[in-house]
């Protein structure tokens, strides 16, 4: 007979991983009553695969989840061993922060926040099973022989679902490698009548850093400046830890050439499909066989020990290969594998059947966050979770659910795709997924996102302020701008002619000059000096929202133009067999997914224009029948 | 009965043919209005005719010609208001092969009273009686010009052949080049074969290129469909009207006649082999003598300059008057035809001498000149034949693309966003500025092609680039 806990929940999060912890964490910052159920404490926001964060389209889900008051930026910040920004050349939209981080400090960073937050109790024990009734969650039960009450229930379980790991001819029941899977939660999920589907990632073996020459290879450090994912953050120059630049050679793909046929992979033996964008080395050496070499970086993990992750390697071959694979590479002649790579492949509910705020259709009060919905990436799977968090304690309050516009956020636009068309492989987050990538920038993440943080109490006052005064430094400059005057000089064209830029004839405002191509604020406040400048990142924030003015605006009447479609909303129980005129594969694919909106369902794919064009139709005739009835009742 | 009811508004019931003009199985002729199903029956002997026939019931028949002969087997369906596309009474009559009987259908319910519609007009009936609100007008605003919905489908349906294998292959293009920029944004720290800013802009250029040219071929297509407009001008009395009427009296498919778009000009519309040619007599083009004629001058002027092709009326019996070189210099620009009437009449005057073809030909070198008599009818189906070659260029009326006004306009949409790009790129403001603008004309090809671009983007990545960590 199980143990009922007699303390009820607002929210309880099945995981302690990415997802797991920004779930509870946000949850718990709103007052709600938070259970976190991790199955091995020691294991918390581990980072199994590379211990990196950010990039294009990662580091935007990070800097948004700062904004929106979410943990991973700090985490980030606090960890970092080496930060540097990507696509600086390539335009305002596409650059992003990447760091290396410590695996151990990011864990102790997340492992305090989560023990030390009110109104969050964090226990280790292992779900067994989802207690439901109606239609509704009701709470949990666990291997401990424990049963929990809660309102709302959060699935967070990364990888960990029937997870099965796969080193060449071996294969065995784990989660990430050496970690206790969970075995029975995944039925019981099929039980509550959600749909659930097998995919696979691998990663790369890890070697001694003692074992290996790095002195012939490049090496790449950290940026001169200080640099922050967090809004509030400093950001510091960070020292000492470099990666290394190494490649695979005719060599390394003759070995695995001769080697395939004992690949899991190529035996048929996982189900799942992998990602293509995160291809297996020996995925590479098959599918382009006419590159003789791939790039590889060589990156520290820790601090606190000397291991090293081989990014672009990642194999499941068995692990003599494996060993023989990596002494081909230069530097790497006599290194020892501290930890072979292999393939984990795991269950993931098909997202498609949860709504725009993660809570499954299915079930209510049941919410998935993270690799369960099919997705990948630590920056993901921490965005879905503080998403989740905050819709499961609004539930728990009553209050309706917040959904992010693909125009509003790469968040939104994350959910979006997941819940709309689903995935077959593991979703990653990338900036050309994103039709709005010019609004959804890095340097106006807060300006988005942080209005919607500080509604639903997740960003204090102290925070909110900072930011307020943020804001108001940049508009009191760039209305500066619009109105100062700034005359031709010799001086100053002599820089314009530097830059490439034609010579100024006549007096223009300053702002005038800063849409100059190639003409940047630093110039143009030498010559019209600012009371109060920007500092560093609102530099960048005052220069694009100036000189992409055009092109930003552009964009937002698209988005209006759009938003039409987006406020027209579908009734839950529209009978979309009387519509006549739909394609039977348009009705079918809007009977399962049940769109929220007309913009939404628009986005299904194969459902076409004329589709909507005739629901659209439809529902007007629905509404003025409505109108009618009415206006015969009142006579 | 409620007065907003759509039906109770007293209209004339349209016509028109609901399916893109060309090569398909059926072809659907739609009538909507309140004599919708009484013209219909007039015309098809059905197994029951359509007044006895529920709503929504389809009814197999015979289309009859203007003799009580048989010459289509036909299928037809009607609407009851207001549960039809307009909220109007609605027939559809579906016809086999092409347009050519499908043209003769129509012309056939013309005869009967029923009245050419306009461009949009179904959905503007739909709009006006209450069917779909001004979001919605709005949001078909792209498809306005296509008469309906079916017609868009049907579009989407006959899309092969020319259109879509040239649209795709500049697709494929666009993707391409869209794949190598996103997959360097995406992905900075591979290495990766994206070129540089200057070979991006020229294929940019290149593919821009091709779309201008499949817009000319396009718009050619679209001009064969949607009609002709053709100004007959001249200066007075030299057989303009009677052009006018040996051409509507010649053609036995007298269409109808259509106030034009101003009050004092009449349009009047035939047909020639399948294509609607729309004429307007631009009488008194030329020095007003009063403030009436001013207005009627300065209408006439308005349909000279809107007008696809323009016939010039020269009178073969009189030498060039200055109004004649005028005329030459006035349409060396633009497209027309020049039609030397009454070369057939005795000079008015010995001394006078004429105006023969030769001395036009010297005016204007490169214009088809052609003899007429618009009194005896003769070089009429020349001149018809000189029109419709002067629009479908060497006379080869395929050469134009059956595309819609709605295809039309995603072709212009793909053109401007990719000069966009090239700006953004000439002007050092970014890739991912550039790369936006290639993005959205990629979904407006795919838009014209009727393809979801979902993963498309991604598949031609994944499966050209190796990345990913």
């Amino acid at each position: 007979m199980a143990a009922v806990c007699d303390k009820k929940y607002d929210v309880i999060v099945v995981g302690g991983g990415h997802a797991g912890c920004e779930a509870a964490l946000a949850a718990a910052r709103m007052g709600a009553a938070v259970l976190q159920l991790n199955l091995y404490l020691d294991n918390t926001a581990l980072m199994p695969c590379n211990p990196s964060i950010g990039g294009p389209a990662k580091g935007h889900l990070v800097r948004e989840g700062s904004a929106l008051g979410g943990e991973q930026a700090e985490a980030a910040d606090r960890s970092a061993m080496l930060v540097r920004w990507l696509n600086t050349s390539k335009g305002p939209a596409v650059q992003a922060l990447r760091a290396q981080c410590d695996l151990r400090d990011y864990a102790a960073h997340y492992t305090l926040a989560v023990e030390t937050q009110k109104n969050l109790d964090v226990h280790q024990d292992v779900v067994t099973d989802l207690w439901t009734e109606k239609g509704r969650i009701r709470g949990v039960r666990t291997k401990y022989g424990l049963v929990y009450e809660g309102k709302t229930v959060v699935l967070a379980t990364g990888t960990y679902l029937g997870g099965k790991v796969y080193i060449g001819e071996d294969s065995f029941a784990s989660g990430p490698l050496g970690q206790v899977p969970s075995e029975e939660l995944s039925r019981s999920i099929r039980g509550a009548g959600l749909e659930t589907a097998r995919t696979r990632t691998d990663t790369t073996p890890r070697l001694h850093m003692d074992s290996l020459d790095l002195s012939s290879l490049t090496a790449q450090g950290s940026a001169a400046e200080p640099l922050a994912f967090s809004l509030w953050g400093k950001g510091k120059i960070h020292e000492g830890y470099f990666c290394h630049l190494t490649r695979s050679n005719p060599l390394t793909h003759g070995i695995i050439r001769e080697n395939l046929h004992r690949s899991p992979l190529y035996m048929g033996w996982m189900e799942g499909s992998g990602p293509r964008y995160c291809p297996s080395i020996e995925d590479k050496v098959i599918k382009f066989p006419e590159k003789e070499s791939h790039l590889i970086f060589l990156e520290p993990v820790s601090r606190g020990n000397r291991e090293v992750y081989v990014q672009n390697f990642s194999t499941s071959l068995p692990y003599d290969v494996q060993l023989a694979m990596v002494h081909s590479l230069p530097g790497c002649a006599s290194a020892h594998i501290t930890r072979p790579g292999y393939a984990i492949e795991y269950d993931y509910v098909i997202p498609t059947q949860l709504h725009p705020y993660l809570e499954t259709k299915r079930v209510e009060g049941l919410f998935c966050a993270g690799q369960i919905n099919g997705t990948s990436g630590y920056e993901e799977a921490a965005a879905q979770g503080l998403l989740a968090g905050i819709n499961a304690a609004l539930k728990a309050r009553g209050e309706e659910p917040v959904v992010l516009s693909r125009s509003e956020a790469y968040l939104g636009v994350l959910v979006d795709d997941l819940v709309t068309k689903g995935t077959k492989e593991p979703y990653r987050m990338l900036t050309s997924r994103c039709e709005h990538r010019l609004l959804l920038r890095h340097d106006n993440a807060d300006r988005r996102l942080s209005p919607i943080g500080r509604k639903i109490g997740l960003i204090g006052d102290e925070r909110w302020n900072v930011l307020l005064a943020r804001w108001k430094r940049i508009d009191t400059e760039a209305e500066r701008l619009e109105k100062a005057k700034i005359p031709p000089s010799e001086g100053l064209n002599e820089a314009l002619a530097a830059l490439g830029s034609s010579p100024l004839s006549e007096t223009v405002s300053a702002a005038d000059l800063l849409r100059r191509p190639r003409v940047p604020y630093s110039l143009v406040e030498r010559f019209s000096p600012s009371p109060e400048p920007p500092r560093g990142e609102e530099v960048q924030a005052l220069e694009v929202e100036i000189k992409y003015e055009g092109y930003i605006e552009r964009q937002h009447r698209q988005v209006a133009r759009l938003s039409r479609m987006e406020e027209v909303r579908l009734p839950s129980g529209l009978d979309y067999s009387s519509i006549s005129g739909l394609l039977a594969e348009s009705r079918q694919k809007l009977e399962a997914l049940r769109p929220l909106t007309l913009g939404q369902a628009g986005r299904i794919s194969g459902v076409t224009p004329t589709d909507i064009h005739l629901l659209s139709v439809y529902l007007n005739s629905l509404s003025r029948r409505e109108a009618d009835d009415e206006e015969y009742q009142a006579q | 009965m409620d007065s907003r009811s759509p039906h109770s508004v007293t209209q004339d019931t349209i016509a028109a043919i609901a399916t893109a003009w060309g090569e398909a199985g059926i072809a659907i002729v739609r009538l909507s209005g309140p004599e919708a199903r009484r013209l219909a029956d007039r015309q098809l002997v059905l197994t029951v005719p359509l007044s006895g026939t529920p709503p929504r019931y389809l009814r197999n028949g015979f289309l009859l010609d203007e003799k009580g002969e048989a010459i289509d087997q036909v299928l037809a369906v009607w609407f009851a208001p207001p549960k039809s596309y307009t909220g109007e009474e609605v027939v559809e009559i579906h016809t086999h092969g092409g347009t050519l009987v499908a043209q003769k259908c129509l012309e056939l319910l013309l005869c009967r009273g029923a009245r050419l519609a306009e461009p949009g007009e179904f959905t503007k009936r739909a709009f006006l009686s209450g069917r779909i609100d001004l979001t919605q007008a709005e949001a078909v605003l792209g498809i306005i010009r296509s008469r309906s919905d079916e017609a868009l489908r049907a579009a989407a349906r006959t899309l092969k052949g020319e259109l879509a294998s040239f649209a795709r292959d500049i697709y494929d293009e666009l993707l391409a080049l869209s794949g190598k920029m996103e997959v360097s944004l995406d992905f900075p720290e591979e290495d990766l074969p994206y070129g540089n800013d200057e070979d991006t802009g020229h294929s940019l250029l290149a593919i821009r290129q091709s779309l201008e040219d499949l817009l000319d071929r396009c718009a050619t297509g679209f001009l064969l469909r949607e009609g002709i407009r053709v100004a007959i001008v001249g200066r007075p009395n030299v057989g303009k009207s009677s052009l006018l009427n040996a051409l509507l009296r010649e053609s036995r498919a007298i269409v109808t006649a259509i106030p034009g778009t101003t009050r004092d000009l009449i349009e009047e519309v035939l047909t020639y082999r399948g294509i609607p040619l729309r004429l307007v007599d631009t009488a008194g083009l030329g020095d007003p003598s009063d403030e009436v004629e001013a207005i009627g001058i300065s209408l006439a002027e308005e349909a000279f300059k809107n007008a696809d092709v323009r016939i010039w009326v020269a009178d073969g019996s009189t030498p060039p008057a200055p109004f004649d070189f005028d005329m030459a210099e006035r349409l060396r620009d633009l497209v027309h035809v020049v039609a030397v009437n009454k070369s057939d009449l005795p000079p008015g005057r010995e001394d006078t001498g004429r105006t023969t073809e030769e001395a036009i030909s010297e005016l204007l070198p490169e214009s088809p000149v052609l003899s007429i008599s618009a009194k005896k009818g003769t070089g009429l189906d020349n001149l018809k034949d000189a029109v419709v070659s002067s629009i479908a260029g060497g006379g080869a009326l395929d050469s134009g693309l059956n595309a819609s006004a709605r295809q039309v306009n995603e072709i212009r949409a793909a053109i401007g966003f990719l000069r966009d790009a090239s700006e953004a790129l000439e002007s050092g403001l970014g890739q991912d500025i550039a790369g936006s603008g290639l993005a959205e004309a990629r979904s407006a090809m795919e838009r014209l092609l009727g393809i979801t671009g979902d993963d498309t983007l991604l598949d031609y990545i994944f499966s050209q680039f190796c990345v990913g960590k």
